[in-house]
């Protein structure tokens, strides 16, 4: 029962990365038409398209905890950079150009509940990792000793 | 009778210089009021709307004023039609296409701003 949990957990957070990753590829050059100031909002969404598809790859190949402490990380970021960019207008911060956009249009839309989820999935697969960790072996209990004087 | 003339000359010059004037001052009012030129030609971008003239001739001049923070593009949805990008609060202008006719677009990285440029 636990392997086919850990199994789906795995493919969810692969899942859900990888449609990040696609998202912000697609949309990188018209954010750059958007975003042009410092590095450019297009540097920033080919690097948060790289980031999660090679962390895909790792949960996907791997599994390992530290993969999926990545997804979270990874996923997480940007769930909340595409928050704050709705709801607030950020002014630019040195190289990171102000990306305000309230708007929501499907493959915005798509992400956003992607990276939501693999949130969620990457860590319930944290907690079960941590659940299953494998117990230190209790001290060997040997015969009662007697400490005599 | 040269006294006569002597006074009618000036009089005729003055009266010559006051119709002129007059003609010059009401050909000046005519222009300014019909000349299609001094409408203004701009599509004004702020708060994520455009705010388009009403009509624009054919084969215009057309300004964008962006008065957002991001960038956006003016893009006709028609394939091959005027596309431009114009930056945090820049200027940009591009030609109005020379067929009379409603002309749709778009912003690329705001799909959901949309609007129609009629050309008349």
């Amino acid at each position: 029962m636990a392997a086919p949990v850990a199994g789906l957990l795995r493919l969810g957070v692969t899942a859900g990365l990888a449609v990040s990753a696609v998202v912000h590829w697609q949309l990188a050059e018209p954010i750059g038409l958007a975003a042009p100031g410092g590095i450019g909002g297009e540097t920033l969404f080919r690097l948060q398209a790289l980031a999660a598809a090679l962390v895909a790859l790792a949960v996907l190949v791997t599994g390992r905890w530290w993969a999926h402490a990545a997804a979270l990380l990874v996923a997480g970021a940007s769930l909340v950079a595409v928050l704050a960019s709705t709801w607030f207008e950020i002014p630019a911060m040195g190289p990171v150009p102000s990306m305000y956009d309230p708007m929501w249009y499907p493959a915005k839309t798509a992400s956003a509940v992607a990276e939501g989820l693999t949130v969620l999935l990457a860590a319930a697969a944290l907690v079960r990792a941590g659940r299953h960790q494998p117990r230190p072996r209790p001290y060997a209990a040997g015969p009662a000793r007697t400490v005599t004087k | 009778m040269d006294r006569h003339r002597s006074t009618l000359a000036p009089a005729s010059l003055l009266a010559a210089l006051l119709l002129l004037l007059a003609a010059c001052t009401s050909n000046g009012a005519d222009e300014a009021s019909t000349d299609p030129g001094a409408a203004p030609l701009t599509i004004v971008i702020s708060d994520f709307t455009f705010h388009v003239p009403e009509e624009v001739p054919a084969g215009a001049t057309v300004t964008v004023r962006n008065e957002d923070n991001v960038g956006h593009t003016v893009t006709a949805d028609e394939a091959g039609g005027f596309d431009v990008a114009v930056g945090p609060g820049e200027e940009v202008t591009f030609t109005a296409p020379d067929e009379p006719g409603e002309y749709p677009f778009h912003c690329i990285p705001h799909p959901q701003m949309t609007a129609t440029l009629v050309v008349g």
